[in-house]
């Protein structure tokens, strides 16, 4: 009679560095919306390239709209803005929600307080009523745009890099270097800030993806992006209107919207699991 | 193996189990076989790598999800654990094998009371309505020790100290009554005074339940006031196996010798620095190739480098050395490891 | 064991510190007193809640204490601003318990070594990294360590590299909170020995922190028991130990675990040989 161990012959660890499919994805997306019409043979304004409302095809793989303007086209050049305005955004929001963050947990009394309740005023209010205040008072163009999304990403920012910041410095290694002579401010630069990477490389991917869904919100009511520029969200107004002459002017961007979100979502989730191998004794 | 009177309640035999690396994996216990007679207390000591606290979780299959039994066989009261399907296994721990955990705010619950947490062992084992289960954990704190039982049934883990919370991880694993306990480090956490006051009540217990006991620590010292006999482990492997006394008295491995002689206790000569094992213990890994302790061993020659010696046994004591240190006494009729003396 | 222990570092005089208000506070210190000379190693001995780690900190100035006095060098810490204490830290540095958590993960050895001579910015880039170097060896760390972050050494390294941190700036007195209790027991002796070695050729001063008394009577030429947030005995430590007084010293001392010493274990014959009363029965 054969003894084996009854559960245990599993897989032997897989190696320690896996590249998520959902980079590749965000890679190729936004290689695509960069490049491609440079290298596509439509454009993105050509009225009358096809037929009106084509349905996916060889000639146009995304179909046409009803002014027979090449859907792939389009979408590459929306996309475009989309990718500009989001990445931006992420980025002022990380800049912003660090300072923030770092400040509060640094200062803690009075300043911590003062921030803090600043940040659950602005979360307390949904997003799209505040968007809609400041673009009704700041205009909205992908400049404007990108900040407002940002501004309005950095308080969630912040709170998480408060508190991650927060228990780094109740740590033994930034309580060892108080001790050791070091000021507040050098403790903060050289010895947490290094250590909030891994938090903000995930809540930085997490950002692009909610700008996204907040830059196509807002185009799909109108207040985003204005013609003559386009990008997914306006590409789902446009379409929504039509969506009887051709359900795909409605889905193809929707489903490039899930996607890169999706991409964007399981990258975050690589990340998290790589920051949490590197911290693991 | 060792001669005894009656059949081991416990028969391990050649666990190995593999620990992941950056690429692929390796064997952080390669090849541990002992038997554990019922009512013993048994001592499991190594350092950091030694692979004690992995074969503690691996009898009780609870290894985290990583970390693969590769080979062995576990026999408990006739059983081979390792063919349990998880169904049987969770049968089995609790009423044939508990455990103690090293820190035991985390084996609580902090959201239940400590009542609940009893009552819900018991009546899984067991067919015990509520009532009388709750009537038998309030026994089983009063004999734990805990003042005051019958109201200290509804407080959350959070409002007793950190011996009264192991007293009650104590009570949950003596609640249904196994016939092995696995205690992995159970004082580690408590301040010396409490260390000592819980070990005695251990040792009580188990006496009087006839209950044998596991007890893993990296502390020789704790163990020899607890255990009748200690297995000590090196890398992954037992290395010596005896009589708490004996081996204090003689240790016949050069590790254990070497291990007792840097200990810093009370005893420890002041006039002159301890004498120190050169290096640290490896980890899994880098478990050198021959018998692993030879890189750092006083007297390691050219046999131990190229093989790696057995446990073998000899009147109730087992050394896994080619040259291990025996009494003048003891030499006379006695062979050395596995291999003539004059190799 | 020297006794020409020199000027005062360290007085502690009736440190008291209470945590939290009315009935859920708690006291933390009462009327604790002490002092440090220079070149010797005094033990504070405690379990947990004793006080041993607050009194650290307070010293250290990451805790202020609500009454008594601090003197470092004879200059009083409480009240002092932060730049004031960066002074005073040069000469009081400390060694934390856990090896792993008290070096930051993302830095590598050369970079934690040199950190306090940065933040005092002693000497430039090139001298400071001679200097750590210079620790290194003297902590037993060849100079390949310098390119090694501390998840990829042993405890009793990251405790070496803790240790050749605190020495950078050259301070009197080195605080060590259980910095020998993570350690595994073999590795725990090569920590003690360097600790002993480093006292002498560099006329360090200690203050070790510790449960463990078989540690306290090894490094210490005087020991604090504390209890509760109070001192319950002091003393020379080998008399401490021969002969305690306070009934928790008694119950430290009988509760340290002894293995088989009772049965008769075989030490050199010129070794101070300790009568331990029986460990109790529980």
């Amino acid at each position: 009679m054969t003894k084996k161990p009854a559960v245990e012959n599993g897989p032997l660890s897989k190696p320690a560095r896996r590249i998520s499919f959902g980079i590749i994805v965000l890679a190729v997306t936004a290689l695509t919306c960069l490049l491609g019409p440079l290298l596509w043979h439509f454009e993105a304004t050509q009225i009358g390239a096809g037929l009106p409302f084509l349905g996916p095809g060889i000639e146009h793989p995304f179909g046409t709209d009803d002014l027979g303007r090449d859907q792939l086209a389009r979408l590459m050049v929306g996309g475009r803005i989309t990718v500009i305005v989001a990445t931006g955004s992420a980025l002022i929001s990380i800049l912003i929600g660090v300072i923030w963050g770092v400040l509060a947990a640094a200062r803690r009394g009075w300043m911590d307080e003062v921030l803090m309740r600043t940040a659950d005023a602005f979360m307390a209010i949904p997003q799209i009523v505040f968007a809609l205040v400041f673009v009704a008072a700041f205009g909205s163009s992908i400049l404007t745009l990108t900040f407002i999304i940002g501004v309005l990403l950095a308080p969630t920012t912040a709170r998480i890099v408060r508190s991650v910041a927060m228990s780094e410095l109740s740590a033994d290694y930034a309580v060892a270097a108080r001790a050791c002579g070091l000021g507040r401010m050098r403790v903060m630069a050289t010895e947490i800030l290094p250590n909030l990477l891994p938090t903000v490389r995930v809540q930085a991917t997490i950002n692009v993806a909610a700008a996204i869904i907040l830059e196509a919100t807002l185009s799909f009511i109108g207040l985003g992006i204005q013609p003559p520029d386009a990008s997914w969200g306006t590409l789902l107004l446009q379409g929504y209107g039509k969506f009887y002459n051709s359900a795909w002017l409605v889905l193809v961007p929707t489903i490039w919207i899930v996607v890169t979100i999706w991409a964007l979502t399981a990258t975050s989730e690589s990340l998290h699991g790589r920051s949490r191998r590197e911290t693991a004794t | 193996m060792n001669t005894s009177t009656s059949d081991p309640l416990l028969s391990v035999r050649d666990l190995q189990i593999g620990v992941p690396l950056d690429h692929g994996e390796t064997m952080a216990v390669r090849g541990v076989s002992f038997d554990l007679q019922p009512g013993a207390r048994l001592g499991l000591v190594g350092e950091s790598g030694s692979g004690k606290s992995l074969t503690a979780l691996a009898l009780m299959r609870m290894l985290p999800p990583s970390v693969r039994i590769r080979a062995g066989e576990v026999m408990l009261n006739g059983r081979d654990l390792m063919t349990l399907t998880p169904r049987q296994m969770c049968e089995v721990r609790g009423s044939e094998i508990a455990m103690i955990y090293q820190n035991p705010m985390a084996a609580l619950n902090p959201v239940l009371t400590i009542g609940d947490q009893l009552v819900e062992g018991l009546r899984i084992h067991s067919s015990m309505s509520r009532s009388t289960a709750r009537k038998r954990a309030v026994e089983l704190l009063g004999d734990v020790g805990i003042p005051d039982p019958g109201n200290r049934m509804e407080s959350h883990p959070y409002q007793l100290s950190g011996g009264m919370r192991q007293r009650v991880v104590i009570a949950m694993a003596l609640s249904c009554e196994p016939s092995v306990i696995i205690a992995d480090e159970p004082t580690t956490a408590l301040d010396v005074t409490t260390q000592a006051r819980i070990l005695a009540l251990l040792r009580q217990l188990v006496s009087s339940h006839g209950t044998a006991v596991i007890l893993i620590s990296h502390d020789l010292e704790v163990a020899a006031e607890f255990c009748d006999e200690i297995q000590v482990m090196y890398a992954g492997r037992i290395v010596e196996r005896s009589p708490s006394a004996d081996l204090f008295a003689n240790p016949r491995h050069p590790y254990t010798k070497a291990l007792l002689e840097s200990s810093c206790v009370l005893t420890t000569d002041l006039t002159r620095p301890i004498p120190v094992i050169p290096g640290q213990p490896p980890q899994p890994g880098s478990f050198p190739a021959g018998c692993a302790f030879q890189a750092r061993c006083t007297q390691a020659r050219e046999t131990c480098i190229d093989h790696d010696p057995v446990l073998e046994w000899d009147h109730g004591r087992a050394v896994a050395c080619y040259f291990p240190h025996l009494e003048p006494s003891e030499l006379a009729g006695s062979v050395a490891g596995g291999r003539p003396l004059d190799d | 064991m020297t006794n020409a222990h020199g000027s005062i570092l360290l007085e502690v005089q009736g440190l008291g510190l209470t945590f939290g208000k009315g009935d859920g506070s708690v006291t933390a210190l009462d009327d604790v007193s002490f002092s440090v000379a220079s070149g010797e190693t005094v033990m504070l001995v405690g379990e947990s809640g004793s006080g041993k780690t607050t009194a650290a900190r307070v010293i250290l100035g990451l805790e202020t204490a609500d009454l008594g006095s601090v003197r470092i060098g004879g200059r009083e810490t409480s009240g002092l601003s932060e730049r004031e204490w960066r002074q005073v830290r040069r000469s009081i540095q400390v060694v934390l318990q856990d090896p792993l958590s008290q070096l930051n993960r993302r830095h590598t050895v050369e970079k934690i070594v040199s950190s306090p001579l940065r933040a005092y910015r002693i000497g430039d880039k090139e001298s400071q990294r001679l200097r750590v170097i210079e620790l290194l060896e003297a902590v037993g760390l060849e100079e390949r360590y310098l390119t090694r972050k501390p998840h990829e050494m042993s405890g009793g390294q990251c405790q070496r590299v803790a240790i050749a941190r605190a020495l950078a700036v050259e301070p009197k007195l080195v605080v060590l909170d259980e910095s020998v209790s993570a350690l595994d027991v073999s590795v725990r002796a090569q920590v003690l020995n360097l600790l002993k070695s480093l006292q002498s050729s560099l006329n360090l001063s200690f203050l070790l922190i510790t449960h463990d008394l078989a540690v306290a009577r090894y490094m210490g030429h005087r020991t604090y028991v504390m209890f509760n947030g109070r001192i319950v005995e002091s003393g020379v430590t080998e008399t401490l130990l021969a002969n305690p007084q306070h009934p928790y010293t008694v119950s430290l001392l009988e509760s340290t675990p002894l293995g088989n010493l009772r049965i008769d274990r075989r030490h050199p014959a010129d070794a101070p040989v300790l009568t331990v009363p029986e460990p109790g029965a529980g």
